[in-house]
C-alpha cells in the first residue's frame, strides 16, 4: 500500500510538473484587405484626321482613309467568373453625310497581364455603343508607347450621292469598360 | 485501525508534499499571459495603381509601426523566459498574397527582448516570432502584405494571426 501511495505521489508531481513547464497563453489579431473592383481606362495618343482626298483618275472611287494612332489601355480587377467589355460611341458631333466611320480594335498587346479580353470584328460607330472588345477579365494592359489595344479608324465614302462638301466636322469616340452580362 | 490510522497518515504526508511542489514550482498567481491590441484592414481600390488605366497594382501594403500592440505579462521574474509564437487562421485567403510582420520596438520592462526585428513571413503553421524575459508592455508591431496583382480576383480576404506565448 505504502509502495502505491508513493509512486501515485511521484507521478502526480510529474504530471504537475510538466503541466507547469508546458504554460502558455494566446492571443489573435484579425487581418483583411478587400480588393475591391477596378475599371480604369485611358486612351493613349492623338487621334488623326480623317480627310477624304480627290481619286487620281477620274471616275475612280473615293478611298477610305485610316488612322490608327491611339490605344486603349486599362486596368481591370473583377470578382472570379466575371467579364467586362470594352464599347464604344459617337458621344458628340456628327458623321458627314454620305460617310460612314468604322472602327477596328487590335488585338490586345501580349505585354500586358492578364485576361486582356478578345478583340471585335470591324464595327460602326454610331450613337449606339457597339462592343470593340469581349471577355476582358482581370488584367493591365500596360501604359504609354504601343501597349493596349490598337484603335484603328477608317472613314469611307458609304453614299457619294450624300456627300457633300464640308468643314472640319469633330467626332468625339467615348469608349466605356462595362461590366459584360 | 492501526493500518487505517497510518494509511491516513501517508496521504495526508503525500499531500503536503505534492502542494509543497506545486507552491515551488508555480509561485501564487503567476500565469504567464499575452494581449494583442489592433487589428488592420486595408481595402485595395482603384487609387492604388501604379499610374494611369492599363497599369499595374501596387504590390506592398504596410500597416503602421504600431498597428499591433502585443503585452506579455504574469512572468515570474525578469529572467523568466518566453518566446511568441505566431501563426495565422484563414477565413478567406488567396495564397499569392504574403503576409509578414516584424517588431518595431522592445515595449517596456524589466526584462529583455529578443528577436523578430525583420519581417517575417506569417504562414498557416506556428513559427517562433521572438523570445523574451519578464513582463514587457507595449511590444509595437508592424504588418506588410504583398504579392497583390490584377490576377488577385475582387473579394474580402480575411486570416487572424494567433500569438502564443510559451514559457520556457
Amino acid at each position: 500500500m505504502k509502495q502505491f501511495l508513493t509512486l501515485l505521489a511521484v507521478g502526480g508531481l510529474l504530471v504537475l510538473a510538466t503541466a507547469a513547464f508546458a504554460v502558455n497563453d494566446t492571443a489573435t489579431s484579425a487581418f483583411g484587405t478587400n480588393v475591391n473592383e477596378i475599371a480604369v481606362l485611358d486612351i493613349f495618343g492623338i487621334a488623326g484626321d480623317l480627310t477624304l482626298v480627290a481619286p487620281t483618275t477620274g471616275g475612280a472611287a473615293i478611298a477610305a482613309v485610316t488612322s490608327a494612332t491611339t490605344y486603349a489601355q486599362y486596368t481591370s480587377v473583377i470578382d472570379t467568373g466575371k467579364t467586362r467589355i470594352l464599347d464604344a460611341k459617337i458621344t458628340a458631333g456628327t458623321i458627314a453625310a454620305g460617310t460612314t466611320l468604322k472602327l477596328t480594335a487590335g488585338t490586345p498587346n501580349v505585354s500586358g497581364d492578364g485576361n486582356l479580353g478578345t478583340a471585335a470584328s470591324q464595327v460602326t460607330v454610331t450613337d449606339t455603343a457597339a462592343n470593340i472588345v469581349t471577355n476582358i477579365g482581370s488584367c493591365a494592359t500596360g501604359t504609354g508607347g504601343t501597349a493596349g489595344v490598337n484603335l484603328n479608324y477608317e472613314l469611307s465614302v458609304s453614299a457619294i450621292g450624300s456627300l457633300i462638301k464640308t468643314v472640319a466636322n469633330e467626332i468625339t469616340v467615348t469608349f466605356t469598360l462595362n461590366d459584360g452580362a | 485501525m492501526k493500518t487505517t490510522s497510518c494509511i491516513i497518515c501517508i496521504i495526508r504526508t503525500v499531500c503536503i508534499l505534492i502542494y509543497g511542489a506545486v507552491c515551488t514550482i508555480l509561485p501564487a498567481g503567476a500565469a504567464i499571459e499575452i494581449t494583442s491590441i489592433g487589428s488592420w484592414s486595408r481595402p485595395i481600390t482603384a487609387s492604388d495603381l501604379l499610374g494611369a488605366g492599363g497599369s499595374a497594382l501596387t504590390s506592398t501594403y504596410e500597416s503602421a509601426s504600431n498597428q499591433v500592440v502585443l503585452s506579455v505579462t504574469g512572468t515570474t521574474g525578469n529572467s523568466a523566459g518566453w518566446r511568441i509564437d505566431i501563426h495565422r487562421t484563414d477565413s478567406t485567403w488567396d495564397n499569392r498574397l504574403t503576409f509578414s510582420l516584424k517588431r518595431t520596438g522592445d515595449g517596456l520592462g524589466g526584462g529583455s527582448i529578443l528577436g523578430g526585428t525583420s519581417y517575417q513571413p506569417l504562414g498557416v503553421t506556428s513559427s517562433t516570432f521572438f523570445t523574451g524575459t519578464g513582463d514587457r508592455a507595449g511590444i509595437p508591431l508592424q504588418l506588410k502584405f504583398s504579392g497583390v496583382s490584377v490576377l488577385i480576383p475582387a473579394n474580402s480576404y480575411a486570416t487572424e494571426i494567433t500569438f502564443t506565448v510559451v514559457e520556457l
